[in-house]
């Protein structure tokens, strides 16, 4: 499996939104591969391999996890915590993509560790020229922490 | 009273005074005359002396003329004549022997005399006896004169003694009376003059007592006349205070607030219905230590129970002034604990003592809930309103640009609606946010220079005024308290209306400056643009009112209604002139720097 294929997670319950969104990635060529999982539940599965992605690896995590807050069965918060918990998942960048510009969910997910909050904006527009810049800094401006450090991170952790 | 018991004893010092000077005078006048009476008593005394006197040499006469008779007639008539006289003279003689008994002059010469009288009788009844038979002769007459010559020189010479002696007596006795009775004429005289002047200065005295008297009455009159008023006086006002301590206690009894009042000593003195009701509790004699066991108060984790010495009254009773404390109570009556907000004041006696406490709370758990639900609200509003507001309009940005080959014009027109009335939603959506988080929010109290803050959103609004020709006049401006965010927010919403209505001029001016109004300071933000009819000037801040149409000037409406609840939250006031195409002027105020630390410090912990 080619890692460039699954760069993107993108979590999100609302499948016009998961498309805008799909489609702005898209137009700015900024990710070969888009995974969108429905809820946070099916997220945590990708990322910590289990249930229907047993037959992924740690090997190969996402670049970048693209995350709503309100979601069905598990919340992004609950997402954002995992993540961060985890020394697997630790190092993975994550972005909260969100309608909130509620302060306590600003206060909540930067405490929790999140990489970058983006109130997403109504205009197609500026929510494309957001993308671009955020997908520009976090895929192709910044380095991420080689695959090799997850494996080792995980052995040790195992 | 003491005035009069002076007076009395004055009064009777005085008396006895007079009545000793009188008493005095009298007595000396008394003696004057008993003296005078004494002295005449001698007066006449003498003078009887003296008539015994001459009654004596009277018979001594006679005894020798009858002696002389009888020699010459020897009639036994002037014989018992002579017997008569002689026993008159004895008799007369031991008159004078007992008048003269206290003079022992006198009575020498009496002494004198009583024997010398003696010889001389029995030398008259010798010569008598002699020449009894026969009648006598001048010779014998002579030789008689002869014989008894030198006994009655001496017995005349007595006499005359005696004479004289008894008026150099009666000379010097009447002197005396006569300077006895001068000096009681003097008496009288002075006794009389004193009486007088006694009863001239009794009666000045008393007078005068009378006129004091008079004026002490007069005052006492207009005393008892003030005291009626002020006792008629004192009876309207504690009628009135009668009456206004029904009103209170009707007030205080209807309140929806509780009020307690304590003493200084912590025990209460007022607990009103609603204080009851709302802490589930009445009042009780309880210590101050133990009123957080008591009414079951607790701090904000709903566990910890509230320290006795924070709670608003203890404070208060300590002099201290608490708002706004809020204190969870668990009231017997409602599962859940209520939230209640107090205040405590301190009751300041006259002398500037503290002598008791007054709290005031109202029940804030409904306000609470009412909170909640709204804060829930605006998440989910702020979640799921505006989501499909974001598809409606990227689908239709992405028709309108990716499509729009293949619509015809009134498509795209439509699209176009769609496109503009979804973005118009967001903009009220976001609005309104803001607002209601607005109303959640209270404000931070820091400094903030006026001046920066103005021109970094001048700087921020570049993108708005590109392609046009706008004048950005900011005057010096002063520093002011408030919240960084919020006052921006202000100035944001002042400006960007601005450089909205100026749009159809060629050249656009936009002032702010400030100036000193009555020891505040009123910022203006001034235009000339499109201006507004001052007749409507009320509806400017109000929610979703608008002057313009949306098709002159787009806008939600909230803008102002967001500058205005900014300002009054900071405590200032915002207001606006203008005249259609004129331009307008929005002035507010804001507190100056120099507010009081102490009140920063109650704001933060009003938040906390």
């Amino acid at each position: 499996m080619n890692p460039q294929e699954y760069e993107i997670l993108l979590v999100e319950d609302d499948p016009a939104d998961a498309e805008l969104t799909v489609l702005s990635l898209r137009k700015e060529r900024l990710a070969n591969h888009i995974e969108v999982a429905r809820d946070g539940a099916e997220a945590l599965d990708y990322l910590f391999c289990r249930g229907a992605f047993t037959s992924r690896s740690f090997d190969h995590p996402p670049r970048l996890v693209l995350l709503d807050l309100k979601l069905p069965r598990i919340s992004g918060h609950d997402v954002l915590r995992a993540i961060k918990a985890d020394e697997r998942t630790r190092s993975i960048p994550v972005v909260v993509l969100t309608s909130s510009n509620q302060e306590r969910d600003l206060v909540e997910c930067y405490r929790l560790g999140v990489n970058s909050y983006i109130q997403k904006p109504v205009d197609l527009q500026k929510f494309q020229e957001t993308v671009h810049h955020f997908g520009l800094y976090w895929l192709v401006v910044n380095h991420a922490a080689p695959p090799a450090a997850f494996t080792v991170k995980s052995l040790r952790s195992n | 009273m003491n005035r009069a018991l002076r007076f009395r004893r004055r009064l009777t010092v005085a008396g006895i005074c007079i009545l000793c000077i009188l008493f005095l005078a009298f007595y000396s006048a008394f003696r004057s005359a008993a003296q005078s009476e004494d002295t005449n008593h001698w007066v006449a005394h003498t003078q009887e002396v003296l008539g015994a006197i001459a009654q004596a040499r009277l018979n001594r006469a006679r005894l020798e003329n009858e002696s002389w008779g009888y020699r010459e007639t020897h009639d036994p008539g002037l014989q018992r004549q002579y017997q008569d006289d002689r026993r008159r003279l004895d008799g007369a003689m031991k008159h004078l022997q007992q008048l003269t008994a206290d003079n022992p002059s006198q009575q020498s010469l009496l002494a004198e005399l009583t024997p010398a009288i003696s010889i001389y009788e029995t030398l008259l009844e010798e010569s008598m006896q002699k020449t009894a038979p026969a009648r006598a002769t001048d010779s014998g007459a002579t030789t008689e004169s002869l014989i008894h010559g030198p006994v009655d020189a001496q017995v005349r010479q007595l006499f005359d003694n005696l004479g004289s002696n008894e008026r150099t007596l009666l000379a010097s006795r009447l002197e005396a009376v006569s300077v006895s009775a001068r000096r009681t004429r003097y008496v009288i005289l002075f006794s009389g003059l004193l009486s007088f002047a006694i009863l001239i200065a009794a009666g000045h005295l008393i007078q005068r007592e009378v006129m004091t008297r008079e004026q002490m009455e007069d005052g006492l009159r207009r005393t008892q006349g003030l005291l009626r008023e002020n006792a008629s006086a004192l009876a309207a006002s504690e009628d009135e205070q009668r009456k206004q301590n029904a009103i209170l206690r009707s007030v205080l009894d209807s309140m929806a607030e509780g009020v307690v009042v304590a003493d200084e000593e912590g025990h209460f003195t007022l607990f009103n219905p609603a204080a009851e009701h709302i802490l589930g509790a009445g009042r009780a004699d309880i210590p101050p230590d133990e009123w957080s066991q008591y009414y079951q108060t607790y701090k904000s984790d709903h566990t910890t129970l509230f320290p006795t010495e924070e709670l608003p009254l203890v404070r208060a009773l300590h002099g201290e002034t608490t708002d706004n404390v809020q204190i969870y109570v668990r009231n017997r009556q409602h599962p859940q604990l209520t939230c209640i907000n107090a205040s405590g004041r301190p009751l300041i006696a006259t002398e500037g003592r503290i002598s008791g406490a007054v709290v005031v709370f109202h029940d804030m758990t409904e306000v609470l809930e009412a909170n909640r639900e709204l804060e829930a609200f605006t998440y989910s509003v702020s979640h799921d309103l505006r989501a499909p507001l974001r598809h409606m309009e990227g689908f239709s940005r992405i028709l309108q640009k990716d499509h729009a080959g293949q619509l015809s014009a009134d498509a795209r027109h439509y699209l176009e609606r769609i496109h503009s009335a979804a973005t118009h939603m967001s903009s009220l959506v976001e609005d309104l946010l803001q607002l209601s988080r607005l109303g959640r929010q209270v404000p931070r109290r820091n400094a903030i220079s006026l001046r920066a803050l103005a021109e970094e959103v001048r700087a921020e609004l570049t993108q708005e005024t590109e392609g046009r020709l706008i004048d950005w006049k900011i005057s010096p401006l002063p520093e002011v308290q408030g919240d960084p965010l919020l006052v921006r927010q202000v100035l944001f919403n002042l400006f960007s209306n601005a450089v909205k209505f100026t749009r159809k001029q060629d050249r656009a001016m936009i002032e702010i400056g400030s100036k000193d109004e009555n020891g505040e300071t009123v910022i203006s933000v001034r235009d000339n643009g499109a201006g507004f009819d001052p007749r409507y000037a009320d509806k400017l801040f109000g929610v979703f009112q608008r002057l313009h149409r949306q098709d002159e000037f787009e806008g939600t409406g909230i803008g102002l209604a967001l500058v205005q609840r900014i300002i009054h939250k900071h405590g200032g006031r915002v207001w606006a002139d203008s005249l259609p195409d004129q331009g307008a002027t929005f002035y507010f105020t804001l507190p100056a720097r120099a507010e009081s630390r102490v009140q920063t410090r109650e704001m933060a912990g009003a938040r906390a």
